[in-house]
């Protein structure tokens, strides 16, 4: 992958990597034909987040990376990878500075050199050159369709803010009840806070206010605030409408902004599972446990229905197109661990060693690169032949406690 | 039980939260009692070494609301006394700080999920013609009758000297600097209107004068008293209140007593003077 950025351009792309950056701890990097895409995953997995930008955002681009060594261009020369946030963060701290300074920005994903390499040419002909290191492995994706959902409004980034301004910036979480004419906010209290102690906040906003307005299905759903903040933080400096699409409680909500050829962003968030009924949700329960008691390391396909949905790498890809064209509508299943009440997102995860799958622990994935090289490293303190041998040498100081 | 209340002139609206903002910094929690005329928030701190409030304000019913209503506890005490914690509300009028000019204020008592609470409804403009209901319920605790006589109306007192003070920026911007260099001043007042603030330490001895203060009252020649900065300072905070007038009454070695006097409200903060021989 190689491209180049004018100078608004890469404000953009430092504006959306400080968002993304709210919201997860990696960032994927996924070259295409058809432009650029950075997505992240929170760690609880309740959030996914994705800007696509288009040719026209860059000055040239060029999704393959350069091959000097194979001869065919092969789809593998794409090169899609994962990186730390903060290293990347690191590149693009200062948004005014960056404003001020850079002219033109190069970013490049090399075959041979196997680094992000970031080049900023400033003014007054200073060169920034950044080389970072990443994980290669396919990106995350989320299963979800724009058309599938039964609600969706519209209106200003700037109107969800001072919407979001009346609340505490403590508030965690807020309840969005959806009716046909109006959207009435409430923070949501937790169980183990005494409501009696608690202030209750609620704002009610009329259809007129929103630019766009069609809800069909009058629910209520509950998701965090952090990364609406993250979203708003970005649209409001780039002056962007934000369209949210909902379809009920437990179902994720889609937030999506667009900058007409250059630009566009999805943000998928999980919502609070009500407790309605009772008989409901230990059922569920029981369930669970039950799913829960299967060995995990049986064959991760038969965990289709809890979440998180893990495919290995082989198999992600078919799958996901076919999940892609059948399902139009959100798919994802019940909560299937009751001691997390937010809902993770149905999403199709690489897996960094595909072939270690076999006594791997299910929840433990990807393997941190980490332990798996201490693992190599150590791995001859860790073998029987390093069993204490009889080494035959000449005793100097005799153990004391020894003769009796 | 019950109470409601309609603000709807942007100035009140202003004003009011600008006191109950002051309130709210100045103690933990906060007692509100109502009354058929008046309106009044007290603080009272726990480690006040006399025995009367810190703060105690009164605000005129009739001034703040334009629609106005109450029931009190019975006939005979026809007056609610409730308490809230500070910070609850804070959060609550920061946001509409921030958000501006509300249309109107509504403050209502009710009953939401088993607890009392003091409602607050604000109606806020939004885009060119439309207005959004912001809803706010601060949990409150009803204090009872055998309660009440905890938070008597201070009596009126008879200072030593009583003066005006000078320009609260001015002060204000004193005080924080002697703030840095000792823990308490002493105030020393006298009856040509001279009023000197004096800071002690080992190294240094700082001190102040204000003269030509207009003196509204005079029972001894001097008076001075010694008083915690920290205090003084968070109160002269609240300059941006904008009383017409602040009183400042001393009692020899006893206590500090500012007063804030506007039209629509009084504010009295009580600063014990402490014994430092």
């Amino acid at each position: 992958m190689k491209c180049l950025l004018d100078a608004t351009s890469v404000k953009v792309l430092a504006r959306a990597i400080h968002c993304l950056a709210k919201i997860g701890d990696e960032l994927h990097i996924e070259p295409t034909e058809n432009g650029l895409t950075l997505k992240t995953v929170n760690a609880s997995k309740s959030a996914y987040s994705a800007f696509n930008f288009h040719l026209p955002f860059f000055l040239d681009f060029c999704h393959i990376s350069e091959n000097t060594v194979q001869a065919d261009p092969d789809e593998d020369t794409v090169i899609k990878c994962k990186l730390p946030m903060k290293s990347i963060l690191s590149v693009f701290r200062s948004i005014g500075s960056l404003d001020k300074s850079v002219e033109t920005c190069t970013i490049t994903l090399p075959l041979l050199e196997a680094l992000l390499i970031i080049e900023f040419k400033c003014k007054h002909g200073i060169v920034k050159h950044f080389n970072l290191r990443y994980f290669e492995c396919e990106s995350v994706e989320a299963e979800f369709c724009k058309n599938g959902y039964a609600s969706k409004f519209s209106c200003s980034s700037r109107f969800y803010s001072e919407t979001l301004l009346s609340f505490h910036s403590s508030t965690q979480e807020v309840t969005w009840s959806l009716a046909m004419d109006q959207v009435h906010l409430s923070n949501h209290i937790d169980d183990e806070v005494d409501p009696s102690k608690c202030v209750r906040t609620e704002v009610t906003l009329a259809k007129d206010e929103f630019v766009d307005f069609n809800v069909a299905l009058c629910t209520q759903v509950t998701f965090c605030l952090k990364e609406l903040r993250a979203i708003l933080a970005f649209a409001e400096a780039l002056k962007l409408d934000l369209d949210c699409r909902m379809e009920g409680a437990g179902q994720p909500v889609l937030f999506s902004l667009e900058k007409t050829d250059l630009y566009s962003a999805d943000f998928l968030l999980a919502t609070l599972t009500p407790n309605l009924d009772s008989t409901a949700t230990s059922s569920r329960t029981i369930n669970n446990q039950k799913k829960n008691d299967v060995p995990p390391q049986s064959d991760v396909s038969k965990h289709s229905s809890p979440v998180p949905i893990l495919r290995n790498k082989a198999d992600s890809r078919t799958v996901s197109c076919a999940n892609l064209q059948t399902t139009l509508m959100p798919n994802v299943p019940e909560s299937p661990c009751h001691t997390s009440r937010l809902n993770s997102l149905s999403l199709i995860e690489p897996q960094l060693f595909p072939a270690m799958e076999d006594n791997l622990d299910f929840e433990m994935q990807p393997p941190p690169p980490k332990r798996a090289r201490a693992r190599y490293i150590f791995q001859n303190c860790l073998k029987a032949t390093q069993e204490v041998r009889e080494v035959s040498c000449e005793v100097f100081a005799p153990d004391s406690e020894g003769d009796e | 039980m019950k109470f409601r209340g309609k603000m709807i002139d942007p100035n009140c609206i202003k004003q009011f939260i600008g006191i109950l903002g002051c309130m709210t910094k100045l103690g933990k929690s906060c007692i509100l009692r109502i009354t058929t005329t008046d309106l009044y928030f007290i603080v009272r701190e726990s480690q006040t070494i006399s025995a009367s409030p810190l703060i105690w304000c009164a605000l005129d019913e009739g001034h703040f609301f334009s629609e106005f209503g109450m029931e009190g506890l019975s006939t005979v005490d026809n007056e609610i006394y409730l308490e809230f914690v500070a910070e609850n509300v804070a959060r609550t009028l920061s946001a509409l700080k921030v958000s501006g000019t509300a249309k109107s204020v509504k403050i209502k008592l009710t009953k939401k999920l088993s607890s009392p609470c003091l409602t607050f409804e604000i109606d806020l403009p939004s885009g060119t013609n439309h207005s959004r209901l912001v809803v706010h319920d601060i949990p409150v605790n009803l204090v009872p009758r055998r309660l009440w006589n905890d938070y008597l109306e201070p009596e009126a007192m008879d200072p030593d000297i009583s003066v005006h003070l000078p320009q609260l920026r001015l002060m204000k911007s004193i005080v924080e600097r002697m703030k840095n260099l000792a823990n308490m001043a002493t105030v020393h007042v006298t009856s040509e209107g001279l009023l000197t603030l004096t800071v002690e330490t080992e190294a240094v001895s700082v001190t102040s004068h204000f003269d030509n203060l207009h003196v509204e009252k005079k029972k001894e020649e001097e008076a001075s008293v010694t008083i915690e900065l920290k205090r003084l300072s968070n109160f002269l905070g609240h300059e941006q209140l904008n009383p017409q007038k602040v009183v400042c009454d001393v009692l020899q070695s006893k206590l500090m007593h500012l007063n804030f006097l506007s039209d629509s409200y009084t504010l009295q903060y009580f600063l014990p003077g402490i014994n430092d021989q």
